[in-house]
């Protein structure tokens, strides 16, 4: 047993203090039943990963022991679908056998009144489910003719099972970053009874590689959309809202109490990612791999390779205008993943930072 | 070039439009209880005992509920299972739903035992996860003794609500 889960989850007045969360994202494959346009993978052929349960409870064993017990461990299962996996009924048991937390992220097409019982009992602590607009018409011009509803009534079948789920809003230029856009996701927030929505931005690799225009790249314009989020995101008090971006603390002001800032960059803090061929990557957006579980753990890993450190320690190795950015100690050059998906090059300025240039 | 698509985003049929499911039904037949729990003893005294909500139950599984908590102690209804391990988990998470509170408690009790979608899905689920637990109880029955209780308490927080949600980090 890997964690006294019993600490986790009894009552607050007899809680003791909160461990940290170590994320570990693990896809379970790399097969989906759609073919989203704005994916940040781009094949998706394997039906089963590379790297089995077993053999990831080895390496996080290992790396659990050497964290320490301050911190739980939380599988987070992507994909490809997750649903499309015929033993993730199995695989969620013997995740919650070994005491790990776990979250699933999943498009939500395939949810049944059946996998949702049977996900519920298993103690998945929360589905995400994607929704890139708040209608069929912004949704499914992204993902396909007729999974909004598909989408929703997964929700729906969720919930019904008392299972916690939240919706997850990829925000795309000029698709779907409207004050209008936003507003209606909330009004269908609220009606829906979502426990919370998490906005994060397109990154530009995998198949959103064929849309380029909806990537971020104008400072300004990103700023200006962030605020107007914010601004109708106070309109809701009632429905709670994240924005995960690492730029989103530049914002001068403040922020609405329903909203949670999450500067989003987990890189070699608290998370980690193993895809679907092995490869292991320090976020599953920065499309370069640090490793591979084919040849290597995820311990030596952590501990021992150069990319990884490098990267953890990049506010040194960042070019351009970050170099004299008076924030650069808590930036950090913005996400790494949306510069390197845009320029194929690491360790430059974010595309939508919109501060401006200071003289050495 | 943007390759915006022309979008408007309230010209779609309003939420509610969007027919959602029929809530299940409660079941007209007798709820199978499983074979590991055994029927509740009827009550000798029943003057302090508070009445348990039982709104959208059929009588037979509102009166079980009754008699389990007339009972007080679901471990003492469910007392002969030490050597079913499902059994035993069920009831170790009874107890942990309870500590939440006797709603929880009782709508933990609903889904393990009188709903009989939710009760086989458990049986299912506990029998994968109960792989563990019989291999700890002959190698190290504390920490067999534990794993039944944290796993318990893992499976019945969320019945109460306590994750709300919050706890989802990563990109």
């Amino acid at each position: 047993m890997s964690l006294n889960l019993m600490e986790q989850v009894l009552p607050n007045e007899v809680k003791p203090a909160p461990r940290k969360t170590f994320v570990i994202q693990y896809e379970v494959n790399d097969a989906c039943n759609l073919r989203c346009s704005h994916c940040y993978h781009g094949r998706k052929v394997i039906k089963e990963s590379a790297v089995g349960l077993e053999r990831l409870f080895q390496d996080l064993e290992a790396l659990h022991s050497h964290l320490g017990k301050t911190y739980r461990i939380l599988i987070r299962l992507s994909g490809g679908e997750v649903f499309l996996r015929k033993d993730l009924m199995e695989m969620l048991s013997k995740i919650l056998a070994e005491g790990y937390a776990t979250v699933m992220l999943t498009n939500g097409t395939l949810v049944t009144p059946e996998n949702a019982l049977a996900v519920s009992v298993r103690a998945v602590d929360l589905v995400q489910i994607s929704l890139d607009g708040p209608n069929a018409e912004v949704h499914d011009a992204i993902r396909g003719k007729g999974q909004f509803v598909k989408a929703l009534e997964g929700i729906r079948q969720l919930q019904a099972e008392d299972q916690p789920v939240s919706v997850s809003y990829t925000l795309m230029q000029g698709h779907n970053d409207t004050q209008a856009h936003f507003q209606a996701m909330f009004e269908l927030a609220r009606h829906e009874k979502f426990e919370k929505v998490n906005f994060s931005r397109i990154f530009p690799q995998g198949d959103a590689h064929n849309l380029p225009a909806y990537a971020y790249a104008d400072g300004l314009r990103f700023k200006e959309m962030l605020e107007m989020l914010l601004d109708t995101a106070a309109l809701f008090p009632d429905v709670k809202v994240v924005i995960k971006d690492p730029l989103i603390n530049n914002l001068e002001r403040t922020f609405p109490d329903n909203v949670k800032t999450d500067v989003c960059c987990y890189i070699r803090k608290d998370y980690i990612s193993v895809t679907a061929n092995g490869d292991v990557f320090a976020c599953r957006k920065l499309a370069k791999p640090v490793g591979s579980l084919l040849d290597d753990t995820l311990l030596n890993i952590w501990q021992n390779n150069t990319l990884l450190q490098e990267l953890d320690n990049r506010r040194q190795f960042m070019a351009g205008k970050c170099r004299t950015c008076p924030i650069n100690d808590q930036c950090k050059g913005g996400c790494l993943a949306a510069s390197y998906g845009l320029t194929q090059t690491l360790f430059v300025p974010d595309p939508a930072c919109w501060r401006e240039e200071v003289p050495v | 070039m943007q390759v915006n698509r022309p979008v408007t985003p309230n010209s779609q049929a309003p939420v509610s439009e969007v027919p959602r499911n029929q809530p299940p039904k409660a079941p007209e037949k007798e709820p199978n209880v499983p074979s590991s729990s055994t029927t509740p003893s009827a009550p000798t005294d029943t003057a302090n005992v508070k009445p348990v909500a039982t709104d959208g139950m059929t009588a037979d599984a509102s009166g079980k509920i009754q008699e389990a908590k007339l009972g007080s102690e679901i471990g003492n209804v469910l007392g002969d299972n030490e050597n079913d391990d499902i059994g035993q988990l069920k009831d170790a998470m009874h107890k942990a739903a309870e500590e939440f509170g006797p709603e929880v408690g009782e709508k933990m009790f609903n889904k393990l035992f009188i709903d009989p979608k939710s009760s086989a899905e458990y049986d299912k689920g506990l029998a994968e996860a109960a792989k563990k637990y019989k291999e700890l109880k002959k190698s190290d029955p504390a920490a067999a003794e534990t794993f039944k209780k944290d796993m318990a308490c893992k499976m019945c927080e969320k019945i109460n609500k306590t994750k709300n949600g919050e706890d989802d980090p990563g990109c």
